[in-house]
């Protein structure tokens, strides 16, 4: 492996291990926020997709999977709930998937991406929960789950996108960004016309 | 426009009306006041009873359940977040508490038959 190849990829290896961090963490923040005022049990801000989302947008599928799937794991062995972990696995899959596919689709940007991320999550989580529960009562919590799935993804997916726009494409070498980010971009005249090269 | 924003319009503004429309869809198949209410655990029926009396159910060691004045909500429950305490008490036909951590729905019902229980596990206390 030629020199700049192994330093691209430590540097990914790091980046991937602040995501993780940061994936956890703010997973953990998501679970102090109690919005279970709203009357509607494990409603959750959706905050870890930020970092999965970055891992998607800096570095590939492959990495957002990890990311994701290890973050899960993570949680698993941490708080060691089994119910928890089979909705957040069911709701993470279908969130990824989606994710990854809006990302192909040149269609939507940041904010569709996390949105349909959101969604799908709530929605994993929901055909899990109607399967583990044996009843279909859960189903009226569904259309407060989604707006609320809307909401934060809409609002985790602009953060994103400034972020994206702003810090990571100056940033994205130190990080070990592989891809060149020539796909969707800048057509919006905003002043960072950076790519991200490597 | 640039086309990336029609697209998120798009999928928010659909989104947000599917949510909607399901929400009126699933109200209109409900609303009466109950008769009965059942008790569910990892799906399974636990028991069923009437609303007019006023009882305590504690469902093995999960949670509390009360009942007064014919509407039913939970007093206590074994779970981390407790949402399920925090829940408005329930009274209509299809209402429901539910608590996931522990696997337990508790379900308004209309006619059906009369009061009976389904477990022995049951303290059944007289109105304090």
């Amino acid at each position: 492996m030629d020199r700049e190849k192994r330093q691209r990829t430590v540097r990914r290896l790091a980046g991937l291990g602040i995501l993780l961090a940061l994936a956890f963490g703010l997973g953990y923040l998501d679970y102090l926020i109690p919005l279970d005022a709203v009357g509607v049990p494990g409603i959750k801000l959706g905050l870890a997709n930020l970092a999965v989302l970055a891992a998607l947008y800096l570095y590939g599928w492959r990495e957002a999977a990890l990311v994701s799937g290890v973050r899960i794991l993570l949680f698993f062995f941490v708080f060691g709930n089994l119910t928890s972990f089979l909705f957040s696995l069911a709701g993470g899959l279908c969130s990824y998937l989606g994710m990854v596919l809006f990302r192909r689709v040149s269609l939507f940007d940041e904010l569709g991406v996390s949105v349909i991320g959101a969604v799908l999550h709530n929605t994993g989580q929901m055909a899990a929960a109607l399967f583990l529960l044996g009843s279909d009562g859960i189903l009226w919590y569904y259309p407060v789950l989604l707006i609320a799935a809307v909401l934060s993804g809409s609002a985790i997916g602009l953060l994103f996108r400034t972020l994206n726009r702003r810090l990571l494409g100056r940033i994205g070498s130190r990080l070990g960004v592989s891809r060149a980010e020539g796909k969707k971009e800048d057509t919006d005249g905003e002043k960072d016309g950076d790519e991200k090269g490597s | 426009m640039k086309r990336e924003r029609i697209a998120n319009i798009c999928l928010v503004g659909s989104l947000l009306l599917a949510a909607v429309l399901l929400f009126f869809a699933l109200r209109g198949c409900v609303a009466e006041p109950g008769t009965q209410f059942e008790i569910r655990v990892d799906g399974n029926l636990y028991g069923r009873y009437a609303l007019g009396v006023e009882r305590t159910v504690q469902v093995e060691d999960r949670l509390t359940v009360r009942v007064e004045q014919g509407r039913v909500y939970v007093t206590e429950s074994n779970c981390p977040q407790g949402s399920c305490v925090r829940h408005a008490p329930i009274s209509r036909v299809g209402e429901r508490i539910l608590c996931l951590p522990q696997r337990v729905e508790i379900r308004i019902c209309g006619e059906g038959e009369p009061d009976f229980v389904l477990r022995a596990s049951l303290t059944e206390a007289a109105h304090g």
